[in-house]
C-alpha cells in the first residue's frame, strides 16, 4: 500500500511536466472582490472567473480516447454513455495540406470528477490526470486564462 | 460502490495481458479488498508520468470479462467444431508432457515449433520453455520474415553494433529534468505513428514532451497523421521506397559534406565505398522511387543533419520493406554520419538496466548461457539457418515464411506439434492466412496460451491453457530501464495462471536440470536481477523500479569508455570495432557490404501489369489508440471508440467507384476477397489505402466456418507469403499489397471461397 503523503512527495521530484499537472487548485471563491484593470476585464472576470474550467490545448490532442475512458471507468458508466468524447477532424489546413487535429467535447453530464475530489482520491478530474498528451489542465478559471495564453492552441470549457 | 470506494492503492508496472502492449508504464491500482475498482497510471513512475492509455483504464472490462478462459480447455468435437470440455491443470500438462516428450523422442525435440506474438512479456519465458524442452525452433511464426524489429535491430547492428532508441531522456530516473540530457531538435518519426502506438519499448507521447520542449519533427510516412500535420516536413514516401528515402539522404548528406567530419574520422570505416553506393541514388533517381519532391527530401535531410542533437525513432514498416535489414543499416548510418549516436538528444545505446538479459537474444548469449555444445546443436537444425546468414548468426528466430512451407510438406522434416502463446495467427499477424491455416490443420498437437479464444483457436487448438492478467501475476521487465516488477495484487480469476508459472512448470518436467535448479520462479528472478543488487522482494519493497546509477545502459558516448564492446575495448561491437560503412559481417556472410534498394515484390516498378489490375496499395496496419493488433475487439469502453473494420480511402478514388462513405466494399485481389466499411478520409494519397489490421468480429460465430469473420475481414489474407529478404528477415510484404476496391451491390454477402474450409 503506498501512502497518499508518499505519492505526493515522490512526485515532486520526476519531472517538471508533473509538477504543474500535480499542483493543487484552490476553491474559487464566489462573488469575492478581484482587482481589475478595464472595465471589460471587470466584466468579464466578475461574470466568469468564479467558475471551474477545463482548458485544453488543441495543438497537442492526439486522439487517444484516455480522457473518454478514464470518465467512463470513474463513473462507471457503460459503453455510449462519457462526460467527454473525443473527435477527429480531418481538413485542409495551411497551404492546403491536410491538417489532422483530435479534441476533447465535454458532455453535459461532465460533474468535473466531483465525488473524486470530494472524497480526497485527486485534486484533479480523471481526463485531466490520464491525458496523455497532458493537454487537459484543470482549476478555477481565472487561472486558466493565464495558463491559456502560454498555449499554442487554447480552447477553455467554463464549466 | 463507486469508484472512490477503496481501502487501499497498490503501486504496480503494467506489461501484458489487459492492455497486451510493451509495458513499462506504472500503474496505481484502487482496491477494496480483492477487487480493483479502479486502475489509472502512476504519476510517481519515470516512465509514463501518470500518464495512462485507454486500454489500461479499460482494464477492469477485460480483467473481469464474461468470455474470458479461465480454466484449462481440451478440444471435444473435431476442429472447428467450436467444442471444448473443461479440464484440470494436471491433465492439462500431462497430457502436454506426455505428447512433447513422445515428439522429442520419435521426432527429435525441432518437431516442435514455439510461437510467440509480438513483444509482450513472452520472449523470455517462451525461450526458456523452448530450451528446456531443447528446440530450436523458436518464431514469431505467421509473421512473414520476422518482420517486427528483428530486422531493425539487426540489420543497425551490422552498422554500430548495438540497437539505438530516440533519446527522450528515458534513461534517467528525473527524465526530461536531469541535467545530462538535452532534447533533439529534430526527430525524424519514420514509418511509425508513436502517439497511437507505443512500440518497442518507447512510450509515444514522449515525443509531445520533446516537442513541448522545442522538438521539431520531419516525419517519413506514406500517410498523413497527427504528426505529419504538426511536422516541418512530411517525406510523403511511396510504401516499401524506405531503403530509397535513406539512400538518398545519406547520398545528400556525403555530397555536400553536412556529415560530422571528426566522429566519422576517429570511429569509422568504409565511408568512401559508401559515398560511392550512395551517389547511384541522385535526388532524381530517389524522387521517382519514392514520390517524394527532391527539394523537400533536400531541405528535411539538411534540417537532420545541420541541427545536432536530432533523433531518429523508427517503426515497423521499415521491417516490412523488401530487404529490410539493409534498409536498417542504412537508416542507422544516417545517426552515424551525423555525429548524433549516443549523445545527449540523440540515438542511444540501448542497454537493460544493469546489463540484465532477461532472456539470450542472440547467438553470443545462447553461448553465454547455454553453452557452445547446445549453441551448435540449435542451428544445425534451426529452419532457415542454413539458408540464410541472419538467421544462423544473429537473432534466434527461424525464418517463418519457410517454416510454413515446412509444416506442410515435412521438408527437410517432419513439423508435428506446436506451442502457440500470445499469438492469434489467424485473426493477427498472418500473411496468407488460408496457407497458414492448412499449415496449423497438418500438426497432430497444437497447444495454446490465451485468455480469450479467438479464430485460431477456434480453427486449430486441441487444448488451451487460460493465461493471466497482469495485475495477477509476478513477472520482471528489463526493457530497457528501469529495472522494474509486475507483481500480482490479487488471486488470479479461476483457474488461470501466469505464463511464467506454465513455462517453468514444464521446463521442469521436459528438463530435470531446472527444477534442480530453481524451485521456484522467484528463484530465477532473483537470479536474473542479482546484478542490480536487489532481489524481487526488494524491489518491490522500493517502489518497484530502479534505475542503474552508473554502468551500461546509462548513456552517453559510450563507445569512448569500452561499455559498447564486449571485450571492454573502446569502439563499437563490430569485427572492425569501427562504425561500419561497408560491413565485414556482410562480407563474410555472401551479403551486399553495403545499403542497397530492392523494389517490393509486388509495385508499380516490379508488376507494372499486376498494378493495372490491382491499382492501389493496400498499406495494412495502421494503429488504433484503443486496441493492441488483434486484441480487445471484445472490450466495450474500447469497441465503441472504434467500432468497425475500415478502409480508409480518398473521397475522389472512392467516387470514381461509386463507393459512399460508411458504406460496406469489398478489398480484393488475385489471393481473395475482404469486406470492409469505407472511411473517407481527405488527407489519404489517391494511390493508396489504408487498411487496419487484427479485425475479427468477437461477436461474430466461432466456429468453422465463421471463425469470428476473420476470413471476412483479415486484410492479412490479401498479403504475399514469401521469403522477401536475402538476409531471412524482413521483407513480410504487408505494407505493399495491390488491390482493387468494388462496390457492394445489393443483397451481395460474402461467400469467398475461403469461407468453409475445415479440413
Amino acid at each position: 500500500m503506498v501512502p497518499r503523503s508518499e505519492l505526493r512527495n515522490k512526485s515532486a521530484v520526476i519531472g517538471n511536466t508533473l509538477k504543474r499537472v500535480r499542483a493543487t487548485y484552490s476553491e474559487p471563491q464566489l462573488g469575492s472582490q478581484i482587482k481589475t484593470q478595464t472595465n471589460q476585464e471587470n466584466f468579464f472576470v466578475n461574470n466568469i472567473a468564479p467558475r471551474y474550467a477545463l482548458l485544453v490545448d488543441q495543438e497537442y490532442c492526439t486522439g487517444c480516447q484516455s480522457c473518454a475512458i478514464a470518465c467512463q471507468q470513474e463513473h462507471q458508466y457503460p459503453a455510449g454513455k462519457s462526460g467527454v468524447r473525443v473527435t477527429e477532424h480531418i481538413y485542409p489546413g495551411n497551404d492546403d495540406k491536410p491538417q489532422i487535429d483530435f479534441e476533447p467535447f465535454f458532455t453535459v453530464i461532465c460533474d468535473l470528477c466531483a465525488e473524486r475530489r470530494a472524497k480526497g482520491t485527486d485534486t484533479v478530474p480523471a481526463c485531466v490526470r490520464n491525458c496523455q498528451a497532458k493537454c487537459i489542465e484543470f482549476g478555477d478559471a481565472e487561472k486558466l486564462i493565464k495558463s491559456a495564453a502560454c498555449m499554442k492552441r487554447p480552447a477553455l470549457y467554463l464549466k | 460502490m463507486t469508484t472512490n470506494d477503496y481501502d487501499r492503492v497498490e503501486r504496480t508496472t503494467v506489461w501484458s495481458p489487459g492492455p497486451g502492449c510493451h509495458g513499462g508504464c506504472g500503474v496505481l491500482a484502487y482496491m477494496k479488498g480483492d477487487k480493483i475498482v479502479k486502475i489509472e497510471g502512476d504519476p510517481c513512475h519515470p516512465w509514463n508520468q501518470g500518464r495512462t492509455c485507454s486500454r489500461l483504464l479499460a482494464y477492469t472490462q477485460f480483467l473481469n470479462h464474461k468470455d474470458r478462459i479461465l480454466y484449462p480447455l481440451k478440444r471435444a468435437g473435431e476442429r472447428g467444431s467450436g467444442e471444448f470440455t473443461r479440464i484440470t491443470w494436471d491433465e492439462a500438462l500431462d497430457e502436454i508432457e506426455t505428447k512433447f516428450k513422445r515428439f522429442r523422442d520419435e521426432s527429435g525435440a525441432e518437431s516442435v515449433i514455439f510461437v510467440q506474438g509480438t513483444g509482450r512479456d513472452i520472449n523470455a519465458p517462451l525461450t526458456f520453455l523452448t530450451y528446456a524442452y531443447g528446440s530450436p525452433n523458436l518464431s514469431q511464426l505467421g509473421l512473414s520474415g520476422q518482420s517486427c524489429y528483428t530486422p531493425r535491430i539487426t540489420g543497425s547492428c551490422m552498422t554500430d553494433g548495438t540497437l539505438t532508441v530516440a533519446d527522450c531522456s528515458q534513461f534517467f530516473e528525473k527524465r526530461y529534468d536531469d541535467p545530462r540530457w538535452e532534447c533533439p531538435k529534430y526527430i525524424i518519426i519514420w514509418a511509425t505513428n508513436p502517439t497511437v502506438g507505443c512500440p518497442d519499448g518507447f512510450q509515444g507521447h514522449w515525443v509531445i514532451d520533446c516537442m513541448k520542449r522545442g522538438s521539431k519533427l520531419i516525419v517519413v510516412d506514406p500517410r498523413c497523421t497527427w504528426a505529419t500535420s504538426r511536422a516541418e516536413y512530411h517525406l510523403q514516401c511511396r510504401p516499401g521506397s524506405d531503403g530509397a528515402v535513406a539512400l538518398g539522404m545519406i547520398n545528400l548528406i556525403l555530397e555536400n559534406e553536412w556529415y560530422d567530419k571528426e566522429f566519422v574520422e576517429k570511429w569509422t570505416m568504409g565511408i568512401d565505398k559508401l559515398r560511392e553506393r550512395a551517389a547511384e541514388y541522385t535526388p532524381e533517381q530517389v524522387e521517382r522511387l519514392t514520390w517524394i519532391p527532391k527539394e523537400v527530401l533536400f531541405e528535411a535531410t539538411m534540417a537532420y543533419a545541420a541541427n545536432r542533437p536530432s533523433a531518429i525513432h523508427w517503426g515497423m514498416p521499415i521491417d516490412m520493406n523488401p530487404e529490410a535489414t539493409s534498409v536498417a543499416q542504412a537508416i542507422s548510418m544516417l545517426w552515424c554520419l551525423t555525429g548524433n549516436f549516443d549523445i545527449p538528444g540523440g540515438n542511444v545505446a540501448a542497454r537493460g538496466a544493469f546489463g540484465i538479459a532477461m532472456w539470450p537474444i542472440n547467438q553470443a548469449q545462447v553461448l553465454t548461457e547455454y553453452g557452445e555444445d547446445f549453441l551448435t546443436k540449435i542451428n544445425e537444425k534451426r529452419i532457415g539457418a542454413k539458408e540464410y546468414p541472419y538467421v544462423a548468426n544473429t537473432r534466434l528466430y527461424i525464418q517463418p515464411d519457410l517454416a510454413v512451407e515446412q509444416m506442410l510438406t515435412g521438408d527437410p522434416y517432419k513439423i508435428r506439434g506446436m506451442w502457440i502463446q500470445t499469438s492469434n495467427m489467424l485473426g493477427g499477424n498472418s500473411a496468407d492466412i488460408n496457407k497458414h491455416h492448412k499449415a496449423l490443420m497438418n500438426m497432430e498437437y497444437n497447444v495454446f496460451v490465451d485468455l480469450f479464444h479467438n479464430p485460431t483457436t477456434m480453427a486449430v487448438a486441441d487444448i488451451i491453457l487460460p493465461a493471466a492478467c497482469f495485475t495477477e501475476r509476478n513477472t520482471i521487465r528489463v526493457w530497457h530501464t528501469p529495472a522494474q516488477i509486475v507483481r500480482k495484487l490479487h488471486e488470479p480469476l479461476g483457474d488461470a495462471r501466469n505464463d511464467w508459472e506454465i513455462n517453468f512448470e514444464l521446463a521442469r518436467r521436459f528438463n530435470p536440470e531446472i527444477a534442480r535448479k530453481y524451485s521456484t520462479v522467484i528463484d530465477f528472478f532473483d537470479e536474473k536481477l542479482r546484478p542490480s543488487g536487489y532481489t524481487f522482494q526488494e524491489l518491490i519493497d522500493r517502489g518497484g523500479w530502479v534505475f542503474e546509477e552508473d554502468g551500461v545502459s546509462v548513456p552517453y558516448r559510450r563507445y569512448e569508455t569500452g561499455l559498447l564492446r564486449a571485450d571492454g575495448k573502446p569502439g563499437f561491437q563490430t569485427p572492425s570495432g569501427k562504425v561500419e560503412f561497408y560491413s565485414l559481417n556482410h562480407e563474410e556472410w555472401g551479403l551486399d557490404p553495403l545499403p542497397w534498394y530492392r523494389e517490393p515484390p509486388e509495385s508499380e516498378n516490379s508488376t507494372p501489369e499486376l498494378m493495372k489490375k490491382y491499382p492501389l496499395v493496400m498499406v495494412t496496419g495502421r494503429r488504433s489508440p484503443v486496441y493492441f493488433h488483434a486484441e480487445h475487439r471484445n472490450i466495450d469502453w474500447l469497441r465503441e471508440k472504434d467500432p468497425f473494420p475500415l478502409v480508409e480511402v480518398n473521397p475522389k478514388v472512392a467516387d470514381a467507384l461509386e463507393i459512399k462513405d460508411g458504406e460496406w466494399c469489398w478489398i480484393e485481389n488475385e489471393r481473395g476477397k475482404i469486406m470492409r466499411k469505407v472511411k473517407y478520409n481527405i488527407s489519404m494519397n489517391e494511390k493508396c489505402v489504408s487498411v487496419p489490421h487484427g479485425w475479427w468480429a468477437p461477436e461474430e460465430k466461432g466456429n468453422a466456418p465463421h471463425y469470428y469473420g476473420a476470413w471476412k475481414y483479415n486484410c492479412n489474407k490479401l498479403v504475399l507469403s514469401q521469403v522477401g529478404s536475402s538476409s531471412g528477415y524482413g521483407g513480410g510484404a504487408y505494407k505493399t499489397v495491390p488491390v482493387r476496391l468494388r462496390k457492394m451491390e445489393p443483397g451481395e454477402v460474402f461467400d469467398g471461397p475461403e469461407v468453409g474450409i475445415t479440413k
